[in-house]
């Protein structure tokens, strides 16, 4: 008999996590679509529709404003609204990497059981949801700048790699929990708690000049704090310590890195633990 | 023999089982500092299973619940991985666990058409070509621009049905899918699956509904704690009725009917009592008793009351459907009414029963006041087999259809 030749073949053991990426990369139209499900489900039947994504923001910033401008009386080159809110656009969209790519998978266990596609694609989709929300916060963000007269520097050029810094420094932490929460349930619970916490751990509300000296170590530990240092540093000037970004940013990416081999291991036992 | 489209080669899955299965931080924290040592068991979910496909070829997988068959089909879609083994395809393959699994009931019908559509990884060209095809198939035209929330679940079930006939593979992996919705879907489903066995494509099904089972595949496979026990014809079936109902129709060799203890029935005999009951006049062949001669179910019962009582025996079919009810009250026979002893007797006809297994239920009726007096499930298993091929187990000569009568044929020319 002639040897046919074979379509596929599923064997035991791990798969390469660069023939898994190439496999993603075939199922971008699903990331898409999960993308665009998301967001009509989230927002269907409501008249504000993805407008609600700024509720949340405006919120916090309503009742911070009140705290450090009458409370506290901050001294800040800007107005403080400003201020805060490029913190808060950032830190919301890394929350909800962490907090959407790590419930994803619980969330969708159904289709899990029943479909094979890549699941990497589920916080990948999250990701996409939360580009398109903070592209709702960039377009107020961009509003109050032109209302306050500050104007837009031309380093708005870096935008797109800050926002691709944003979404690393998420997912490295979303894909961890994502694999994680599979087998340890608790962490489903324990998420929001880390991200109420972590706010305080992070200057969105307040600026590091704040932060007693022998603390500001930390930042050379902390991505998220770097990545809203760099919207202060493009959107108002601020100054910003490029150490400390390459080194918290090289955390993050070995982080996420790590995550991805973490993910690609257990993706195959997912449907056995669901 | 066509050629290999899917070969299966010694498969193997086991899930780890703990005593207490830790699942959460608490747990493992704690296992860390105990100095017990974990107790672990494994649970074959498949050992060694191996088997091959073959073109054109429509192959069942049988088996209780937790045999393995989901394991099996949630591997071989890539789903779950094996611990061990190998499994090749010869061809694309497509697998469908569930219909409507990727729908979202908040979406429309078109957005959850090309939703599904991605999930199954079609071309955006190839669903936007079938887009039409795909909803006058469901036939919900008018609504598919409705959340499916708003749909009925029949309208639900034929659109999630529609966009899996868009699926374009050569082998087809179908867990149990067939079994939903009405009638007219079922025969919908039922005739999707024929068409693809006429257009030579290559299936593999695993479902409960034997009757199904028979009529589509022309090979079995019969699964037990995650092996492949047998490999067959429809003979298989009888087979899987002796590990699925043990109590019934597990018979021993040169064993061919079981007849149940009706004293340990639920049922007081108050007013009727059974004295006696049972097979006779029956003949044997090797393979059970013999379809080709008449023989008997017999009662004795005593009435200690005036009632005016029916007995009734219903044939069953091993998987549970009603072949046919008889009756004692006919034309011409004695009514049962007044007290004192009775010997009834029902004569089975020859050529009237095929080679399977069969169950007969007993009821008797008070018939004034329509209420039960007495009823026993399966109180007689009977396993029937044909004189003339009663070990023959090709399929094709005896076991199409649930009876077998001799219908004359003319043949002119």
């Amino acid at each position: 008999m002639v040897e046919r030749q074979i379509y596929k073949t599923i064997r035991g053991g791990h798969q390469s996590l660069w023939s898994y990426l190439k496999d993603v990369y075939d199922s971008r139209g699903l990331i898409l679509s999960f993308a665009i499900r998301d967001l009509k489900i989230q927002y269907a039947q409501t008249y504000l529709g993805i407008f609600w994504s700024l509720v949340q923001p405006l919120t916090g910033l309503i009742i911070f404003n009140f705290f450090f401008q009458r409370v506290i009386h901050l001294s800040l080159s800007v107005p403080y609204a400003v201020f805060a809110f490029t913190g808060i656009m950032g830190w919301f969209y890394f929350t909800a990497l962490v907090g959407q790519a790590g419930t994803v998978l619980m969330a969708n266990q159904q289709l899990i059981k029943k479909i094979n596609f890549p699941r990497l694609v589920l916080p990948l989709s999250k990701a996409l949801v939360g580009l398109v929300e903070f592209s709702i916060s960039l377009m107020l963000l961009l509003g109050m700048l032109l209302f306050f007269r500050i104007g837009i520097s031309s380093k708005i050029i870096f935008l797109p790699l800050v926002v691709i810094a944003n979404v690393v420094t998420g997912l490295s932490i979303g894909i961890w929990l994502s694999a994680l929460t599979i087998r340890f349930r608790d962490l489903h619970h324990l998420i929001p708690y880390l991200i109420g916490f972590g706010i305080w751990l992070t200057p969105v509300f307040y600026p590091t000049t704040m932060v007693p000296d022998n603390f500001k170590w930390i930042y050379y530990l902390h991505p998220v704090a770097n990545v809203i240092a760099l919207y202060r540093w493009m959107f108002i000037g601020l100054p910003i310590d490029f150490m400390q970004v390459a080194c918290s940013f090289t955390m993050a990416a070995v982080m996420f890195i790590g995550g991805l081999f973490f993910f690609v291991r257990n993706e195959k036992f997912v449907a056995d633990y669901l | 023999m066509n050629e290999v489209m899917l070969e299966v080669k010694n498969l193997s899955k086991s899930f780890r089982m703990r005593e207490k299965r830790v699942d959460s931080l608490k747990g493992s924290i704690a296992q860390i500092f105990s100095s017990k040592k974990e107790v672990m068991e494994d649970f074959h979910a498949l050992t060694n299973v191996s088997f091959n496909l073959h073109e054109g070829e429509a192959l069942g997988i049988i088996g209780k619940n937790g045999a393995g068959k989901s394991t099996l089909l949630r591997i071989l879609s890539g789903i779950s991985q094996p611990d061990e083994g190998e499994i090749n395809f010869y061809g694309k393959a497509v697998s469908i666990l569930d219909i409507g699994a990727g729908f979202h009931p908040e979406l429309t019908g078109r957005e959850n058409i090309y939703l599904s559509a991605s999930l199954y990884k079609f071309s955006r060209k190839t669903i936007e070509e079938r887009f039409n095809e795909i909803v006058a198939f469901s036939g919900i035209e008018k609504f598919i621009d409705e959340p499916v929330k708003n749909y009925s679940s029949g309208m639900y079930l034929r659109l999630a049905f529609s966009i899996i006939t868009c699926l374009d593979a050569d082998i087809y992996l179908i867990d149990e899918v067939v079994n939903v919705g009405d009638a007219n879907f079922q025969m919908k489903c039922k005739n999707k699956i024929e068409e693809l066995i006429a257009a030579g494509k290559t299936l593999l099904i695993a479902s409960h509904n034997m009757n199904e089972i028979s009529v589509l595949c022309n090979r079995i496979i019969l699964m037990e704690y995650g092996k492949v026990i047998e490999t067959g014809g429809a003979d298989i079936i009888q087979k899987y009725m002796t590990i699925a109902l043990p109590q019934y129709f597990n018979f021993t060799e040169g064993e061919f009917f079981h007849i149940k203890n009706l004293s340990e029935s639920p049922f007081e005999q108050k007013e009727l009592s059974i004295v006696a009951y049972g097979l006779k006049d029956y003949h044997t062949n090797s393979g059970g008793v013999s379809v080709n001669h008449p023989f008997v179910i017999f009662l004795d019962i005593e009435l200690t009351e005036v009632i005016h009582t029916e007995i009734r025996l219903k044939f069953y079919d091993a998987t549970g459907a009603l072949i046919f009810t008889c009756s004692s009250r006919q034309k011409g026979t004695m009514n049962i009414e007044t007290t004192g002893k009775y010997h009834v007797e029902f004569q089975i006809p020859a050529n009237l029963l095929n080679s399977r297994f069969y169950s007969v239920e007993l009821r008797a009726v008070n018939m004034d006041k329509q209420t039960l007096l007495f009823k026993a499930d399966k109180f007689i298993a009977i396993k029937m087999a044909d004189d003339y091929n009663a070990t023959d187990t090709n399929r094709e000569l005896i076991l199409q259809g649930l009876v077998k009568p001799i219908v004359p044929v003319a043949i002119t020319k």
